[in-house]
C-alpha cells in the first residue's frame, strides 16, 4: 500500500510538468498581443516593441518554455502579474483558501446531504419519500449553478435581505458571505450524489449477500448499516473525485457572480487581460490541488475495498496471497 | 465470401438498438423530455416567423419594460424584446450542446479507437497525454481552451468538444480492448482485413452504442457549459442572443428587473431537464436491471 | 390476539415437523402478476430430507424463501397459505420473533457461493456475526465458535481474517455452509448448493453437508434439478412444476414408480448408464410463462395425455399408495398403459 502511494505521488510529477507545458503552449497560441492589451491601442510601435522585450515575448517559444520551467520548478518563482506587477504567489496565498472553502466545503456538503437522501430513497423505494427525493434531485441536476446563484441572490439578498449578495467578510461573521455561493454550488453535487447513492444502494439491496444477511437473522437496520451501506458506498467514493472537480469548476463561475476574490475571478480576469503568467500559475495550482485530491480518493477507495487493496498489494510484489487463494 | 462469414459471426446490435428505442417509448418522462426538445427545436427553427421583434433591434425609448402585452417577456437594458431574443437564443444554445457532443464523440472515437487498436507504445503515449488533460478540472480546461481559441459560437463548440475528447477516448478504448480479443475480430485478422477496415467496419459498430448513450446523456451538460462560458464572457459574444449571454447582460439589473434573469435561466433549466430526462430513460432502456 | 390464533391452529396441526399448506406467492413486474407459487403443500418429518425437484423458474427458491420470510419487500407477496414449524404458525409470527428463528432454527445455503458472501467483510466475521446474533456470547467466544466451524468444514482457522475474494468457489460454499450450521439449526434449506461448483467439488460439498447433518440431526429441504443428487441425498421427493407440486412421494416411489407424465419425462431426459437407448427423450416445449399460466393443469400444453378436461380445470391430489405417494393428474391409468 505504501509503495502504491509513493508510486502515485511520483507519477504526479510528470503529470504536473505536462500540465505546465500544455498550458504554457496554449497561452502561446492564444490570439491577440498582450503588449497591446497592456499599453492600449494608442501606444506607439516602439513602446509596444519595448514592452514585448520586457515580457520576453521576443524570444522563441522553446527558449521561453525552458525559462518558465526553470523559474517555476527550480527557482520556485511564479513571476508577477503583467498588469498589476503583484507577485502571483502572494495573490494565490489569499485567494486559494477562498476557492477551497467553496469547493472542498461544498463537496463535503454534497455528500453529507446527498448520501442520506439517497439511502432513505432507496430504503423507501416506490413510496413518496423516494419519489420526492428523485424529483428534487432531477431538478437539482438540471439547474445551472450560475442561474441558481442569481435566483438565490434575488430571493435572499434582494427581496428578503437576509444575506449579503456580494463580496467576502472576515472572521466567523464573514462565513455568511459564503452561504449563498455554497448553496448554489453544491445543489448539483448533492443531487448527483443522492441519485448515485440511491441506485447503488438498490443494486446492493438486491444482491445475494444481503439475502444471506437477512437469512442469518440480522435485524433490518444492521442489514442496511453494516452490510448494504459499506458496499453501496464503494462506487460513491469514486464519485467524490469527479464531484470535487465539478465543485472546483463551479466555484470559478460562482466567484464571478458573488465578486469573491478567489482563484476563479483571478484566472478569468487574467484571461480577459491576456495576463498569461497569472493564467498559467493559477491553472497549475488548481491542477495540483485536483491531483492530490484524486490521489486521496483513490487511497480511500483502496482502503475500503479489500479486493482493490489486494490488487495493489499484489502489484507491489506480494503475489503470494493470490496464489494461496487459488490453491 | 469470407467477409460475409465474418459479418455473420459478429454479434447483431441492430435489434438491440430497436429494443432500446422500444423501451424508451414506454418511459413517460423520457417521452415528455423528447416532446419538450422537439418543441424547442421547432420554435428555434421558426424563430424568424414567430418572433415579434428583431432580436438585435435596440429601442432606447422602451428599455427595462416588465412583461406586458406588447413585450410578453419584457425588454432589456437597451430595449430589445426578450421573447425574440430567447427564441433566437434557442438556436445557439440547442445547437451548441448538440454540436459539441458530436464533435467530442467523433474526436474521442478517433483517438480512442486508434490508441486501443494499435496498443503498445503508441497507446501508452496517448493515454499519458489524456492523463495530463484530465488533471485539470473540466471547467478550468474549458476556460483555458476558450481563451486559447478566442470567443465566438464555433470556438465555444470546439472548446467544449475538445474538453470531452479525453473522457470519450478512454471509454471507447476500454470497449475496443474488450472487443479486440473476441472471435470475430480474430476471424477478420485471419482473412487479412486491413487494420483500418477492422477498426471502422467491424470494431467500432460494436463499441459505439454505449458511447452514443453516454454522449446523448451529456448534451444537457454541454448546454449548461456553453451558457456558462457565455456568461463569463468567454463564449458567444454580445449582442448574439445566446441564453447565457442574456443572463450575463442581466446580472447588473437583477434587483430591479428580475424578469431579465428569470426567463433565460428558466429556458436553460427546462432544456437541461428535458435532456436529462431523455438520458435517464436511455440508461434505463439500455440496462433494464436498473429499473424499479 | 395472535397468540389465541396460534393456539387454535396448534390443535389442528399434525405431528409433522414442518408443514406447508396451500402456499401462494406472487411477484409483480411492470404491473403484471407473476404467479411464482400456486398452492403448494407438503410435510417434512424431523431429521428427514425433502428434495424439491424442478426446472429453473419453477418456484422452488421462492418456496424456501417464503419459509424464512426473506422474499424481497418490494414487488413480492405471500398471497395465501400457512406454514407451520413445530406447531408455530410461521406466517403469523411478528418480525422480531421471525428474526430469532432465521439463522438459528432455520438456516439457508444459497445457490451461488460467489455472490452469497459480503465482499467487504472477512469470512470469519460473517460467521461470528450469526453466532453473536443468536447466542449470549462475547466477541471472543463468537470468534472461537466461528474458527471451530471453519475447521469443521475443512478450512484452516488461520484464514478467519481473509476476505471472500481470496477463496475459490468450493471454499466459499464451505464458508456458507459453516455460516448456516454455526447455530446448529433444526432445518437447513439448501438451494442448489452444488450447481455453481465444479463436478469434482460437488460430491465433496454434498458429503460435507450430509456428514454435518448427521452430526447435528438437522432436517433439510434440498432444492435441485439434478436427479443424481436427489438419489444420493433425499428421503422424500416433491416434483415442482410451474409453482405446483405435481407429484410427491418417497425417493423409492418416485424413482421406481414415477406416475405424473412430467416426472416420467424428467427421467426420460436423463442418460442411463446401462440402457441401450440411442436417444434421450427431452420433454417437448417450454415451461409456461408465469405471468400467463394456462388454465387447468399447467403441464397440459406439453403433455401427450392431455384432454379437454385437463385444460379446463386443474386436477386434484390423488393418493396412489396409502403411505404418501400422491400425484396431481387425471390420467394415471392411461399414463401407466402408455408406458
Amino acid at each position: 500500500m505504501g509503495r502504491y502511494i509513493l508510486k502515485r505521488l511520483l507519477w504526479m510529477i510528470p503529470i504536473i510538468l505536462g500540465v505546465t507545458v500544455l498550458v504554457f503552449t496554449m497561452m502561446t497560441i492564444c490570439p491577440g498581443d498582450p503588449a497591446t492589451t497592456i499599453l492600449g491601442s494608442l501606444a506607439t510601435e516602439e513602446a509596444l516593441a519595448a514592452k514585448r522585450v520586457e515580457l520576453g515575448l521576443d524570444q522563441p517559444y522553446f527558449k521561453r518554455l525552458v525559462q518558465y520551467l526553470i523559474d517555476v520548478y527550480i527557482r520556485f518563482d511564479l513571476g508577477a502579474s503583467w498588469i498589476s506587477k503583484i507577485p502571483i504567489i502572494s495573490e494565490i496565498k489569499v485567494r486559494l483558501p477562498r476557492t477551497m472553502i467553496l469547493s472542498l466545503f461544498t463537496t463535503m456538503l454534497s455528500f453529507g446531504i446527498g448520501i442520506p437522501l439517497g439511502i432513505s430513497a432507496a430504503t423507501k423505494q416506490g413510496r413518496w419519500q423516494d419519489h420526492l427525493t428523485m424529483v428534487v434531485a432531477m431538478v437539482g441536476c438540471s439547474m445551472p449553478n450560475f442561474w441558481l446563484a442569481m435566483m438565490l441572490v434575488l430571493l435572499f439578498a434582494v427581496k428578503l435581505k437576509w444575506l449579503p449578495a456580494l463580496g467576502i467578510g472576515t472572521g466567523i461573521a464573514g462565513l455568511k458571505y459564503y452561504i449563498l455561493p455554497a448553496v448554489s454550488n453544491f445543489a448539483t453535487g448533492m443531487a448527483i450524489a443522492a441519485r448515485q447513492t440511491r441506485s447503488s444502494m438498490l443494486d446492493v439491496i438486491r444482491s445475494d449477500y444481503i439475502t444471506t444477511a437477512r437469512a442469518k437473522g440480522v435485524p433490518e437496520k444492521s442489514v442496511i448499516r453494516r452490510h448494504a451501506l459499506k458496499n453501496a458506498l464503494i462506487p460513491i467514493i469514486t464519485l467524490v473525485g469527479t464531484t470535487f472537480g465539478n465543485m472546483l469548476g463551479g466555484a470559478l463561475i460562482i466567484e464571478t457572480i458573488f465578486s469573491i476574490p478567489g482563484m476563479g475571478t483571478y484566472i478569468i480576469g487574467a484571461v480577459g487581460n491576456r495576463d498569461y503568467p497569472v493564467v498559467q500559475a493559477g491553472t497549475i495550482f488548481l491542477a495540483i490541488v485536483f491531483s492530490v485530491f484524486m490521489l486521496l480518493v483513490d487511497i480511500a477507495y483502496a482502503a475500503v475495498d479489500p479486493r482493490i487493496k489486494a490488487q495493489y498489494a499484489a502489484k507491489g510484489g506480494a503475489k503470494k496471497k493470490a496464489k494461496e487463494a487459488k490453491a | 465470401m469470407s467477409d460475409v462469414a465474418v459479418k455473420q459471426a459478429r454479434p447483431k446490435k441492430k435489434s438491440e438498438f430497436l429494443r432500446v428505442l422500444k423501451e424508451l417509448t414506454k418511459n413517460k418522462l423520457a417521452i415528455a423530455g423528447i416532446c419538450l426538445i422537439l418543441l424547442e427545436v421547432l420554435l428555434a427553427i421558426l424563430a424568424p416567423v414567430i418572433a415579434p421583434y428583431d432580436p438585435l433591434l435596440m429601442n432606447l425609448s422602451e428599455t427595462f419594460q416588465r412583461p406586458n402585452a406588447t413585450h410578453l417577456f419584457g425588454t432589456d437594458d437597451v430595449g430589445r424584446d426578450l421573447l425574440s431574443r430567447i427564441l433566437y437564443g434557442a438556436r445557439y444554445s440547442l445547437s451548441s450542446g448538440f454540436l459539441a457532443m458530436v464533435f467530442g464523440v467523433v474526436m474521442g472515437v478517433i483517438v480512442g479507437s486508434v490508441a486501443g487498436y494499435f496498443g503498445g507504445q503508441f497507446d501508452n503515449i496517448v493515454m499519458r497525454i489524456l492523463d495530463i488533460i484530465q488533471a485539470l478540472p473540466g471547467m478550468l480546461l474549458l476556460i483555458v481552451l476558450a481563451s486559447m481559441l478566442g470567443g465566438g459560437f464555433l470556438n465555444t463548440i470546439i472548446a467544449m468538444g475538445f474538453g470531452a475528447i479525453a473522457g470519450n477516448a478512454r471509454m471507447i478504448r476500454a470497449q475496443i480492448l474488450k472487443e479486440r480479443t473476441s472471435e470475430y475480430i480474430e476471424a477478420c485478422q485471419s482473412i487479412n482485413c486491413s487494420r483500418f477496415r477492422i477498426i471502422f467496419q467491424h470494431l467500432l459498430p460494436n463499441c459505439i452504442s454505449p458511447i452514443i448513450v453516454g454522449a446523448s446523456m451529456s448534451i444537457g451538460n454541454y448546454v449548461v457549459l456553453g451558457s456558462s462560458m457565455s456568461f463569463i464572457g468567454l463564449g458567444v459574444q454580445p449582442p448574439t442572443p445566446e441564453w447565457g449571454a442574456l443572463l450575463s447582460d442581466a446580472r447588473n439589473y437583477i434587483g430591479m428587473f428580475p424578469h431579465m434573469v428569470i426567463f433565460p435561466g428558466l429556458c436553460i433549466a427546462i432544456t437541461v431537464l428535458a435532456f436529462n430526462l431523455i438520458g435517464d430513460g436511455l440508461r434505463d432502456a439500455m440496462d433494464p436491471k436498473l429499473k424499479h | 390476539m395472535s397468540d389465541l390464533k396460534n393456539e387454535v391452529k396448534n390443535e389442528y396441526v399434525s405431528d409433522s415437523y414442518l408443514e406447508v399448506k396451500d402456499l401462494v406467492v406472487e411477484y409483480y413486474s411492470e404491473g403484471q402478476a407473476v404467479h411464482a407459487v400456486n398452492g403448494v403443500s407438503f410435510k417434512l418429518e424431523k431429521g428427514k430430507t425433502l428434495g424439491l425437484v424442478g426446472e429453473t423458474g419453477a418456484g422452488k427458491t421462492t418456496i424456501a424463501k417464503s419459509i424464512l420470510r426473506i422474499l424481497p419487500d418490494f414487488g413480492c407477496k405471500i398471497k395465501g397459505g400457512e406454514i407451520y414449524m413445530e406447531g408455530k404458525d410461521m406466517l403469523a409470527l411478528p418480525e422480531h420473533e421471525m428474526r430469532e428463528i432465521r439463522g438459528n432454527n432455520i438456516a439457508m445455503i444459497f445457490q451461488d457461493p460467489m455472490t452469497a458472501l459480503n465482499p467487504v467483510e472477512t469470512v470469519g466475521d460473517q460467521i461470528s456475526e450469526v453466532v453473536k446474533l443468536h447466542n449470549d456470547v462475547n466477541d471472543h467466544e463468537a470468534k472461537a465458535r466461528a474458527e471451530e466451524m471453519l475447521e469443521t468444514v475443512g478450512i484452516p482457522k488461520e484464514r478467519y481474517a481473509e476476505y471472500p475474494h481470496q477463496f475459490s468457489g468450493g471454499m466459499k460454499q464451505r464458508v456458507v455452509i459453516a455460516m448456516a450450521l454455526a447455530c446448529n439449526p433444526d432445518l437447513l434449506l439448501a438451494d442448489e448448493p452444488t450447481t455453481a461448483l465444479d463436478v469434482t467439488i460437488q460430491a465433496q460439498v454434498l458429503d460435507l453437508i450430509g456428514d454435518l447433518r448427521k452430526k447435528f440431526d438437522t432436517s433439510m429441504i434440498l432444492i435441485t434439478h439434478d436427479m443424481g443428487v436427489v438419489a444420493t441425498t433425499c428421503d422424500d421427493v416433491a416434483i415442482v412444476y410451474a409453482g405446483n407440486i405435481i407429484e410427491f412421494g418417497t425417493k423409492e416411489q418416485i424413482f421406481h414408480h414415477p406416475t405424473h407424465p412430467y416426472t416420467i419425462g424428467l427421467f426420460g431426459a436423463i442418460p442411463s448408464m446401462n440402457g441401450d437407448d440411442e436417444w434421450l427423450h427431452p420433454i417437448e416445449g417450454l415451461p409456461p410463462d408465469p405471468t400467463n399460466l394456462p388454465t387447468g393443469c399447467a403441464f397440459s400444453p406439453r403433455c401427450p395425455y392431455a384432454t379437454d378436461r385437463c385444460r379446463e380445470a386443474g386436477p386434484v391430489e390423488k393418493q396412489i399408495t396409502p403411505d404418501g405417494h400422491s400425484v396431481f393428474c387425471y390420467h394415471i391409468d392411461a399414463v401407466k398403459e402408455g408406458k
